[in-house]
């Protein structure tokens, strides 16, 4: 009996591996409060098995980014409303301040797109655990990345109920940093721009384990490596308020060290409705923790029709250079205002359905709502259609 | 940290945990046991989302992602 219960899995799983040949469509717009960013990016996902043993992944994506993003300049020295401009060779409202409360604390308009391109090639051995070898590429204006990774899976048992995955990537930034006076990476011989490089690096293991027949349970620890020019070329500080005050490019350390650990647990309430409930803590030596609790709730109303909602708790600790003040700042060598580097919290509930036309085709929508305590407020719809071949 | 990894996989190891045979794992292969719903790009853009809004990161898998998120 147990050999015609296992003939009947393998034709199922053997089914489902077939399934997993896709072209997902996906369409992203993310919109801020206040005229702040806006973000439209459509994306193409294909999957693709050969054999049992190999698959192939390519996913493809493009952003539009347009609107405002909030710094300190000075609106005396033009419009109220200054705008980055390509190429960059601007100093953003950089330079001393004749009247300090002609500092200001606004959006600054720019416009950005966004290539990114990624492949990943998934092996099975003969024992069924998986290596996974993975490149990513991606452009902006500003930025050029690649990205190489790898990930082995190995089954801790022969029912293989539970496993341990090991992986590591790394990731090398070109930042094109725009120059002037006031921009900490230049110098009076960059000229209007400057490559510099960053590299970041990704370990990570996870440790699964099947707790019966309705629940599955997950602990990920994780470690990350950033070196070289981290700042952010856009933002800005004000040092010597009181004294001289100067609005110049804010600069942060050129390394940074985080790392945390990530536990999920899932369970099949009722064969309709599975719980998914996590949690992820983050700590680096910038002095930011952060703890992320999230709850998930997916119910499969019909054979046609699966809704979701879901629930996003975070909340972070200030970086130790950080401060959203005029006049926190004189020589300190590391500072920044950059609000995603304050103490804030912010929630986000999503609700989203998925509809099948067929076995084949299908069609997803779900909306989110984002707020921070930081003031920022943001909606974004995902809409797509999936086409398994 | 590391001490807590090792406490909690082997809390997982014992006690509750059932043995499970392969045709007993229907309903763990379902949709509805992924958190994402199967669907990778949809987690793809919420990560992105996250990363460029917050000053934390990581624990999602070591492939892809990374922008200038200005």
């Amino acid at each position: 009996m147990q050999l015609v219960r296992l003939s009947l899995f393998t034709c199922t799983l053997l089914a489902s591996v077939q399934a997993q040949d896709y072209v997902n469509v996906q369409y992203l717009h993310y919109q801020e409060s206040d005229d702040r960013i806006t973000v439209s990016t459509p994306s193409l996902e294909i999957n693709k098995d050969f054999g049992v043993d190999y698959t192939l992944n390519f996913k493809a994506s493009y952003d539009g980014v347009s609107g405002a993003s909030p710094t300190y300049y000075d609106s005396s020295s033009g419009a109220s409303n200054p705008v980055r401009r390509v190429p960059l060779n601007s100093d953003f409202g950089r330079g001393p301040v004749e009247n300090p409360e002609d500092i200001v604390y606004d959006n600054v308009g720019f416009g950005e797109r966004r290539v990114a391109l990624g492949a990943m090639l998934t092996t099975r051995l003969e024992s069924r655990d998986e290596v996974r070898i993975g490149l990513n590429w991606s452009l902006e204006y500003d930025l050029y990345l690649y990205e190489g990774s790898l990930e082995y899976m190995h089954y801790l048992d022969s029912s293989k109920n539970s496993s341990l995955t090991f992986g590591g990537s790394y990731q090398r930034h070109v930042n094109l940093v725009p120059c002037g006076e006031y921009a900490s990476e230049c110098d009076g011989s960059s000229g209007p721009s400057k490559q510099v490089p960053s590299n970041h690096s990704n370990f990570q293991t996870t440790f699964s384990q099947i707790l019966d027949e309705n629940s599955l349970a997950s602990a990920t620890l994780f470690y990350m490596n950033e070196n070289g020019y981290l700042t952010n070329s856009y933002k800005n500080i004000v040092r010597n308020y009181y004294t001289d005050p100067t609005i110049v490019n804010e600069n942060r350390p050129n390394s940074r060290n985080e790392g945390g650990i990530v536990l999920e647990y899932t369970k099949s309430l009722v064969p309709e409705l599975a719980l998914h409930v996590s949690y992820r803590y983050y700590v680096d030596d910038w002095e930011v923790q952060s703890h992320t609790p999230n709850l998930k709730l997916l119910y499969q109303v019909s054979n046609a029709l699966r809704l979701d909602a879901g629930l996003r708790y975070y909340y972070q600790s200030a970086a130790y250079f950080y401060s959203g003040k005029k006049d926190a700042f004189t020589d300190e060598k590391y500072a920044s205002s950059d609000e995603r580097l304050a103490d804030f919290s912010a929630y986000e509930p999503t609700l989203g359905m998925n509809y099948s036309f067929s076995k084949d085709i299908s069609y997803n929508l779900s909306g989110s709502y984002y707020e921070q305590s930081t003031g920022l407020k943001a909606i974004y719809l995902i809409t797509g259609f999936k086409y398994n071949f | 940290m590391i001490k807590l990894f090792i406490l909690l996989s082997v809390l997982l190891f014992s006690g509750c945990v059932k043995e499970v045979q392969p045709w007993e794992k229907e309903q763990l292969s379902s949709d509805l046991m992924k958190p994402d719903g199967g669907n990778a790009l949809y987690k793809q853009f919420q990560e992105h989302i996250y990363f460029s809004k917050e000053g934390s990161k990581g624990g999602v898998g070591v492939a892809g992602g990374g922008c200038g998120c200005n």
